[in-house]
């Protein structure tokens, strides 16, 4: 009883862990355009499992904050919309890769520390 | 695919307009990219199946893209919608009810089934009118306060610590505002608006013929009754002028100029309702004639008065979203 329950309960905490990571995961890979499932595909190829569904609204609320652009690309049969990052977006990058080096180096101390 | 087209549309059916037909685009590339990367020897059909079971349920995705407030009121102005909500209806019921009584005993007619059944109707309506105006009110606040506090989050995101001079101030007199005011308008706003919309011909000159009462009415009630919706609309600004009152509970810049618009529209449409010639009375002029024998040129003096009746409530406005702006600005 107890065991199944950690299983659910871990996939929850990992679900949570990764959640945090989402953003950046995708803003790490738009300094050159891509359009939504590209970058799903691009992401898997690194490990990293987005899904369709989680990845697409996300692309649009990170555009209306001011962290992408978009455009469409409509010369194919299939109408694209293409999302790269704005020079805010780019910055706000820099500072958020700031914060992660410094929170993965705490969380090694604190990890690492422990064995 | 007509599966396909019934995917995006149960998708983006709900989602603001705007957006739908660029999230259609892209959701329908989306699914022949991920068909196409499906390279097993199913049908075409099975794999679209596929896909979209991967996409998942369409109203999670929708809820995904949709960032609107999927509520009414929420939880920080709902007591105060409670109580407002209160007061509203029972200023509804007493303003009916003396109304109806005072009606009664002038009008001298004695059918009291008449009397009661208009009696029940009226209050069944006007709890239901105030209920409704007043939950709309409040729809209204509970957007205006949400634009407000994302601005502020934005403006906080930039990196602002949170000091102790960021407690609020506990406001002093001059620039408190008194809660009983604000219920006490509301009240006096109910009863006489629930008094023009159901008994509009209590509003008039009352004659005392021996054991009765003849009224000549300044209004014309079925006038008064088609522009029904103005009147509630005035409700609604008067009592979310209030309710922006009881939120905030002092005076701020902001407010003052949330409570200047408001009175602003309630102007123009008071303005509106009683610049209109036919809301008048037509018949007052010749029945005040007929029952005072008046022998002096009764009509040029009414329409005078109608003229400076309107100049009046223009004038009050004025005052009123000057003193609103005044304490506003000292304030700031």
């Amino acid at each position: 009883m107890k065991e199944n329950n950690g299983d659910g309960l871990l996939e929850g905490l990992v679900l949570e862990l990764r959640r945090g990571t989402i953003i950046l995961s995708v803003l790490s890979q738009l300094d050159s355009p891509h359009y939504g499932y590209s970058l799903v595909l691009l992401l898997e190829e690194k490990g990293i499992n987005i899904e369709a569904s989680t990845l697409y609204p996300l692309l649009r609320r990170l555009e209306k904050q001011g962290l992408l652009e978009s455009s469409w690309e409509m010369e194919s049969a299939k109408p694209r919309k293409y999302y790269k990052l704005s020079d805010y977006g780019r910055y706000i990058y820099k500072m958020l890769c700031d914060q992660w080096f410094v929170m993965a180096k705490h969380m090694d101390m604190l990890i690492k520390g422990d064995e | 695919m007509e599966i396909i087209d019934r995917y995006i549309y149960a998708v983006t059916k709900d989602l603001p307009e705007k957006q739908r037909d660029d999230i259609k685009n892209e959701l329908r590339t989306l699914i022949d990219d991920m068909v196409e990367e499906n390279e097993g020897s199913e049908s075409y059909e099975k794999k679209v199946e596929r896909v979209l079971i991967e996409l998942g349920d369409p109203r999670k995705l929708a809820e995904n893209y949709s960032d609107l407030k999927r509520y009414l009121i929420g939880p920080q102005i709902f007591d105060q919608y409670l109580l407002v909500l209160k007061i509203c209806i029972g200023a509804v019921c007493i303003g009916i009810s003396v109304a109806t009584f005072i009606g009664s005993i002038f009008s001298g007619t004695g059918d009291v089934v008449q009397i009661i059944s208009y009696y029940i109707t009226s209050l069944l309506s006007g709890v239901i009118q105030a209920f409704a105006w007043t939950t709309l009110a409040f729809a209204i606040a509970e957007r205006i306060q949400v634009s407000e506090s994302k601005n502020k989050s934005v403006n906080d995101d930039k990196n602002k610590e949170w000091t102790l001079a960021d407690l609020p101030e506990i406001p002093e007199k001059n620039s408190a505002i008194s809660r009983s005011d604000s219920i006490v308008t509301i009240v006096f706003t109910t009863i006489l608006m629930s008094i023009i919309m159901f008994r509009p011909s209590l509003f008039g000159v009352h004659i005392p013929k021996g054991s009765e009462v003849t009224v000549i009415p300044f209004l014309d009630g079925e006038v008064v009754k088609s522009f029904m919706i103005l009147f509630g609309a005035i409700f609604v600004v008067s009592i979310l002028k209030e309710v922006f009152k009881l939120i905030s509970k002092r005076w701020t810049l902001k407010l003052s100029v949330f409570v200047a618009a408001s009175s602003l529209i309630s102007a123009a449409l008071t303005l509106y309702i009683f610049a209109h010639p036919g809301i008048w009375n037509p018949d007052f002029a010749y029945e005040l004639t007929r029952n005072f024998k008046l022998e002096f040129d009764i009509l040029s003096v009414w329409s005078n008065i109608k003229i400076i009746f309107v100049v009046i409530i223009a004038v009050t406005y004025a005052a009123e979203i000057g003193k609103t702006l005044y304490v506003g600005f000292k304030n700031k």
